[in-house]
């Protein structure tokens, strides 16, 4: 979990909120992309990063262009876990 | 170390690009001020495109090293980091396409058409000649 993701997520979350007066059915099903973002960084912080940064880029999707705060963040997530894996993967050839 | 970075010319290029970006915030502007809020959501795609164009300058979309090649295509692109010897094979299907396939099986597709013609031609035969040097 990063703060870029954080700032992302709460970033939808006020959308969210934002819209909910003028369009109440919109902001219900931003609410639940939302709630599936969250899931995603509580994931990444108890340590299943992959799934959770997967997670976080699905339900930021339908906020972009504001969404790609979140999209960034989780995919500067898998972007460290490609480069430690392939860290790991050239030590143990050598 | 070598570097290929986005072309600036034609319409892959970072200039057009720019140009359209800031066409996008204009007309998101202009749709504003008409009492359209659905203009936000234009000018947040400029101001986001904006910055994809930066990174694009700023960045290189393929690199490649001493033992391996390091890809990314976009801010919000996968990174790919493949050893020369775990390729299989370069395929070149036409200007456009041209693939990595690994040992693993997984086929990258390289981003040739956002390089210039020289770049492209550089990128193929340097890559080729190092995945012929790792067997």
């Amino acid at each position: 979990m990063n703060a870029q993701s954080v700032i992302g997520v709460a970033l939808n979350a006020a959308l969210c909120g934002a819209v909910r007066a003028e369009m109440p059915t919109l902001s219900l099903v931003l609410a639940a992309c939302v709630a599936c973002s969250a899931l995603g960084l509580g994931l990444c912080a108890l340590g299943s990063k992959k799934g959770g940064a997967y997670l976080i880029i699905a339900g930021a999707v339908p906020f972009v262009p504001l969404g790609l705060i979140a999209v960034l963040g989780a995919r500067k997530v898998l972007d460290a876990m490609a480069v430690a894996e392939f860290e790991a993967r050239r030590a143990g050839r050598e | 170390m070598k570097t290929f970075f986005a072309r600036e010319d034609t319409l892959m290029g970072t200039k057009f690009q720019t140009w359209a970006a800031g066409l996008l915030v204009v007309l998101g502007v202009l749709a504003m001020a008409t009492g359209a809020a659905v203009g936000g959501i234009q000018v947040g795609a400029g101001i986001l495109m904006f910055f994809a164009v930066r990174w694009a300058q700023q960045n290189p979309l393929v690199r490649l090293l001493d033992d391996h090649m390091d890809m990314k295509a976009a801010p919000a692109a996968g990174r790919h980091l493949v050893l020369y010897r775990d390729m299989a094979e370069l395929t070149v299907e036409s200007k456009a396409k041209a693939f990595v396939t690994t040992k693993r099986g997984e086929r990258l597709r390289l981003p040739t058409p956002r390089f210039t013609d020289a770049d492209r031609e550089s990128l193929l035969s340097t890559l080729k000649e190092r995945i012929q040097a790792s067997r």
